[in-house]
């Protein structure tokens, strides 16, 4: 059970080394939850304005499943 | 503070005192109203009785952070309706600080040597020899050579003298690059057809602005900062990656166009993403964080050098990027600055080019992703003017219909920008019914449908879209009218104490007694006179359509189409006209 996480922004510096470009293939250990996989990676959860998993706003409580793509963005403009 | 008219024809200037019911109007609410109360609805956009209109924000001048934003108006070649396109660089504070209330150009003669100077002492027409044909760089150093080097300089380049219907007014940036314009809808081409080559703004020994009440304006004016650096993103996340840091964030929400608009996620989008323009930029020595003019303290503009760190263009935005980059299968930042450095050259607005150029492959005038071919357009055709570089120079409409191209994404006439209407809906509403073409900034819904500021609106559903819209599109013309930048909305939106404080600073000036409502009036009633304006130019509620293959192709991932009935879009204006 694999999610692939993407991190943006600041949050980029929160990854292991080995995720080049923010984006992080994580094995999951059981956890449930946007919020149970931001707290195993060790993610500021405060900072985690923007939750799109498969391109959708979520929560943190979004459940999640294997093969999910999740996009965390600190809060952030432009345009 | 006074009016300036200057007509091309009979080259005479003239002074003019501020007429009372045009006291209360500034930026936007200025220029829309002198269109309207003066342009003859018959008048070709590239004709002698057209008008050019440039008036500073309310606050322009003034202590109050970023608001040194300009208006130009009149009428678009590009969208045939109102125009008023906003600028950032030096010229509003300029403006304000002359007590220049507005400067209105008349008249048509091709000439190319007309430039306007301004200065304490009113403005002159002058002849200045060897500028015709030059870009937008050279042009401003042989101004600064001639007038002094920190002028604030408006030119037009080669786009602008061919009339060129994308073509821009560039304004200078505080390091002097014409790196800011009036991008939208063509007044470049407007400035050409008159003739007039380059602006002039020097503020030496400029009276300044006149103050009401000093002290209330200072006090009002600090919270305002505090209030916009207090909050998230016009406080931090702007000027840490600049706008592009968008590029991931639509690309995750699936409405970031790709491929002309072919799907909403673009594989190789953070090559051209925020981050990754940071991370080059602060490998070669550039600026992430820049202000387009002294007193903005959001810093949204960067300064992005070459390989060999030099300087090579700023204000390197979001939509340009996009324009160029996923909109055209190309995911080189060097390319992609490069055309931005093209755009900011010749004068051409950037979204309308970049618009264009994946209409130009949907064509098949070159393939997607070859970013040579783009490089050559610029350089052989466009800049040279060649017919093939004028019809490109002329949109995106104009080279879809020459080449048969059924999806070209416009409305009005106008290049659809950075995001997908099917995918963000909210934002779609605004493409459709703006006054201005299809036009983010004009009502920038993409804040509640993907950014969570100021409330959250599903951008997937219909629901809440059109109020949502309608709403931003008020506040909008009302912020474009005082002069601060649009980014200061994000707080805004936020934080109900933002437009109280606006309305103390502009009170504290002027010695008024604005309230809040006063402001949402302003708005209304900007649009009103926008909207009934371009009734009379022809359009109908039949303008404010959507291209048919956004209603009927599906947009991957979401598989979204843009759905709103009529009667759904015809309710944004309904009680605006
Ligand atoms: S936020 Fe950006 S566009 Fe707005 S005034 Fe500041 S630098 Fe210019």
């Amino acid at each position: 059970m694999t999610v692939e996480i993407r991190c943006h922004a600041t949050l980029r510096d929160y990854l292991p080394e080995s995720a080049k470009k923010g984006i992080y293939q994580y094995e999951l250990k059981g956890e449930k939850n946007v919020r149970e996989v931001a707290n195993s990676l060790e993610l500021p959860v405060e900072e985690l304005h923007l939750i799109i998993v498969n391109g959708v706003q979520k929560n943190l409580d979004a459940p999640i499943q294997d093969g999910d793509r999740i996009g965390l963005f600190p809060p952030v403009g432009g345009g | 503070m006074k009016i300036y008219r200057v007509n091309l024809n009979t080259e005479e200037v003239k002074t003019e005192e501020v007429p009372e019911s045009y006291a209360p109007l500034g930026g936007r609410a200025l220029t829309s109203q002198v269109i309207s109360d003066e342009v003859d609805p018959g008048a070709h956009p590239l004709g002698e009785n057209n008008k050019l209109v440039f008036a500073p924000g309310l606050l322009s001048g003034t202590r109050a952070p970023s608001s040194g934003r300009l208006s130009v108006g009149s009428i678009s070649p590009l969208t045939g309706g109102i125009k008023e396109s906003n600028a950032g660089g030096t010229a509003a504070q300029y403006f304000g600080k002359l007590n220049i209330k507005a400067l209105i150009v008349e008249g048509a003669k091709d000439d190319g040597k007309n430039v306007l100077v301004v200065n304490k002492d009113g403005v002159k027409l002058e002849k200045v020899d060897g500028l015709k044909g030059l870009g937008n760089y050279e042009a401003g150093d042989k101004l600064r050579e001639k007038y002094g080097k920190n002028v604030s300089v408006m030119t037009i380049g080669p786009a602008g003298e061919h009339k060129m219907t994308a073509a821009s007014i560039a304004v200078s940036d505080i390091d002097k690059n014409p790196a800011r314009a009036a991008g939208r809808g063509g007044l470049g081409a407007v400035m050409g057809s008159k003739g007039l080559k380059a602006i002039v703004i020097d503020d030496t020994d400029a009276p300044g602005v006149v103050m009401h009440d000093e002290d209330a304006f200072k006090k009002a004016s600090k919270k305002f900062s505090k209030i916009i650096l207090d909050h998230p993103v016009s406080g931090e996340a702007l000027r840490n990656y600049g706008t592009a840091v968008l590029i991931n964030i639509l690309n995750e929400a699936g409405g970031l166009p790709t491929k002309n608009f072919e799907s909403g996620r673009y594989d190789k989008a953070d090559d051209t993403s925020g981050e990754t323009m940071v991370d080059i930029i602060k490998k070669r020595g550039g600026k992430a964080s820049h202000s387009c003019h002294p007193g903005c303290i959001m810093g949204c503009s960067q300064i992005y050098n070459d390989e060999d760190g030099n300087y090579f263009t700023a204000g390197f935005e979001y939509e340009t990027v996009w324009a160029f980059g996923a909109n055209c299968l190309i995911n080189d930042m060097d390319a992609i600055a490069y055309y931005d450095r093209c755009c900011d050259d010749i004068g051409l607005d950037t979204i309308e080019t970049g618009v264009t150029m994946g209409v130009a492959m949907e064509a098949g005038i070159i393939e997607f992703g070859d970013k040579d071919g783009v490089k050559r357009l610029f350089d052989e055709e466009i800049r040279k003017a060649t017919p093939l570089g004028r019809l490109l120079g002329s949109g995106s409409k104009v080279t879809g219909q020459t080449y048969g191209v059924t999806r070209v994404p416009e409305v009005k006439g106008q290049g659809i920008p950075a995001y997908d209407p099917r995918a963000v809906k909210g934002v779609g509403v605004t493409y459709a019914t703006s006054t201005q073409g299809a036009d983010h900034t004009a009502g920038y819904s993409v804040t509640a449908n993907i950014l969570k500021v100021g409330g959250e609106v599903d951008p997937l559903k219909k629901e809440g879209q059109t109020e949502l819209s309608k709403n931003l599109q008020v506040a909008t013309a009302a912020i474009d009218s005082t002069g601060l930048c649009l980014f200061v909305a994000f707080a805004v939106l936020d934080n109900e104490e933002a437009v109280p404080t606006i309305v103390d600073m502009l009170n504290a000036q002027y010695g008024i007694s604005l309230t809040p409502d006063d402001v949402t009036e302003l708005g209304k009633q900007i649009l009103k006179v926008e909207r009934n304006y371009n009734k009379k130019l022809g359009f109908t509620r039949e303008d404010d359509r959507m291209p048919e293959f956004f209603q009927k192709e599906k947009l991957p991932p979401h598989d979204v189409t843009f759905d709103f009935t009529d009667e759904e879009l015809d309710s944004v204006y309904q009680d605006l006209e």
